[in-house]
């Protein structure tokens, strides 16, 4: 139950800060997809359902407040979720390489996908000018703002973690 | 201990897998659902309403005090002189006011003569805040804080600075969803001011960050068109109402297929700081 309320208000707080906080501060015209960063996280931090569930969650409120095809963001972040959920079992609290890499990967999987079913098939065919002013920016700015939101989701968990522990024994 | 203590039952959790079959299930149906059928998801745009829109709304109030607060120490000494200057025209522009309205008289008076007096400024309009912008890089979307509560529906014209912005295309009881004009999936029936030549402009993510939208299918034989001329929505467009100033044609050139022309078109609304829109209560559908 606490981890629903919780899971819950991060998903809330994290679109409304993609949405609302970023485009307002304008650094550039790229936001950087700290939606992702959340899914990718809940997935490797808490196993392949709780990644499943975040990603179905925040893609179904990407899918009302952004595009007509109602679905498609819903269906690519519960997969992102659950692929991260499968990589659980490397998850160390200490280590920091495999959570930039899956946010990394995670992240480029969800721009090539959306570049793919979005604009090539629509033929929007000039793959390198989206690849270098959309998706790498994208990419890098994300893994630059995860540094900052890692400690924050890392803190959560722990807390959670030890918690629980203590209820059990 | 005694051996007989019994573990506290676990309960009944439905299999990951099955869960994840379900939800692409329900994903695939609804994609089907809006994308072939077209039917609006009332419903579940209310989610929304209760869940993020309030918090969006308190953000961007917030945030725009604070951003009006820093602009207003920055510009006093700035004012100060902008004033003096500003005395100035004001001087030189009352004289050339004073003509002009004389002219405005003798043109309503002309265009009543012809019944041509609806221009979009008579369109009934109503303010609104834009309080989140586009969800990611891919698309230029935006959530106003008006929806079906203050009359808002589906396909009304959305105006910014004197042009045209985009249209709705969702709406919520609180917020609606505007596709602007410069995004890559949005098409507008637009036409040449001066000349009434007929023309499609696009929006283009490639083109965005020029400041470009793209125009398309102008004719070959429309020779008087030039760059330059303003565009405007035509009278043919089915969603768009008449008449609201889009942009000015910055670049032109003929198609290799040489029967027409296409180019880029500078938007007459700054897509970077759109802060409040104008929305026109009225439907292109209920006009005729």
């Amino acid at each position: 139950m606490k981890r629903f309320i919780i899971d819950f208000i991060l998903i809330i707080l994290f679109f409304v800060i993609q949405t609302t906080l970023f485009p307002m501060l304008k650094f550039t015209r790229i936001i950087p997809n700290i939606l992702i960063i959340l899914v990718s996280c809940s997935g490797f931090m808490q196993g392949e359902r709780e990644g499943m569930f975040v990603g179905f969650a925040c893609g179904f409120l990407l899918d009302i407040c952004s595009f007509d095809v109602f679905g498609f963001y819903s269906i690519l972040y519960m997969l992102i979720g659950f692929l991260n959920g499968l990589l659980h079992n490397f998850f160390y609290l200490k280590d920091l390489k495999i959570p930039a890499i899956m946010i990394l990967s995670s992240d480029a999987a969800c721009c090539l996908l959306t570049y793919f079913f979005l604009f090539l098939m629509r033929s929007r065919f000039d793959f390198v000018y989206y690849l270098v002013n959309i998706i790498l920016p994208e990419v890098v700015f994300t893994l630059l703002i995860s540094v900052i939101v890692y400690p924050v989701l890392w803190f959560i968990e722990a807390y959670i973690f030890k918690k629980k522990n203590a209820e059990s024994s | 201990m005694s051996p007989l203590v019994r573990k506290p039952e676990e309960k009944y959790k439905l299999p990951t897998k099955y869960w994840l079959l379900i939800l692409s299930a329900i994903s695939v149906i609804l994609m089907l659902v809006t994308f072939v059928f077209d039917i609006p998801l009332k419903p579940l745009n209310e989610v929304v309403s209760v869940t993020v829109v309030p918090l969006q709304k308190g953000i961007s109030i917030v945030g725009e005090n604070l951003y009006s607060k820093k602009e207003l120490f920055k510009q006093v000494n700035e004012l100060v002189d902008q004033n003096n200057k500003l005395m100035e025209q004001v001087n030189e522009l009352t004289i050339q006011n004073n003509k002009l309205l004389q002219d405005t008289i003798e043109l309503n008076s002309l265009l009543k003569l012809y019944e041509l007096d609806q221009t979009y400024s008579d369109y009934p309009k109503t303010g609104a805040r834009v309080i989140s912008g586009s969800t990611g890089n891919w698309f230029s979307t935006f959530i106003i804080d008006k929806g079906s509560n203050d009359g808002l529906q589906v396909g009304m014209n959305v105006l910014a600075g004197g042009g045209l912005v985009g249209r709705i295309t969702e709406v919520g009881a609180n917020w609606s969803r505007v596709l602007s004009i410069i995004d890559d999936t949005s098409n507008v029936s637009c036409m040449v001011l001066t000349t009434n030549d007929h023309l499609i402009v696009s929006g283009s993510l490639a083109n965005m960050e020029n400041g470009y939208i793209v125009f398309n299918q102008l004719s070959e034989n429309a020779k008087n068109v030039e760059v330059g001329d303003k565009i405007v929505t035509s009278n043919i467009s089915d969603v768009y109402l008449p008449g609201i100033p889009v942009g000015n044609i910055s670049y032109m050139e003929k198609d290799s297929n040489h029967l027409s022309v296409s180019g880029y078109i500078t938007p007459s609304v700054n897509f970077d700081h759109i802060s409040e829109v104008l929305v026109i209560t009225k439907l292109k559908t209920e006009l005729e």
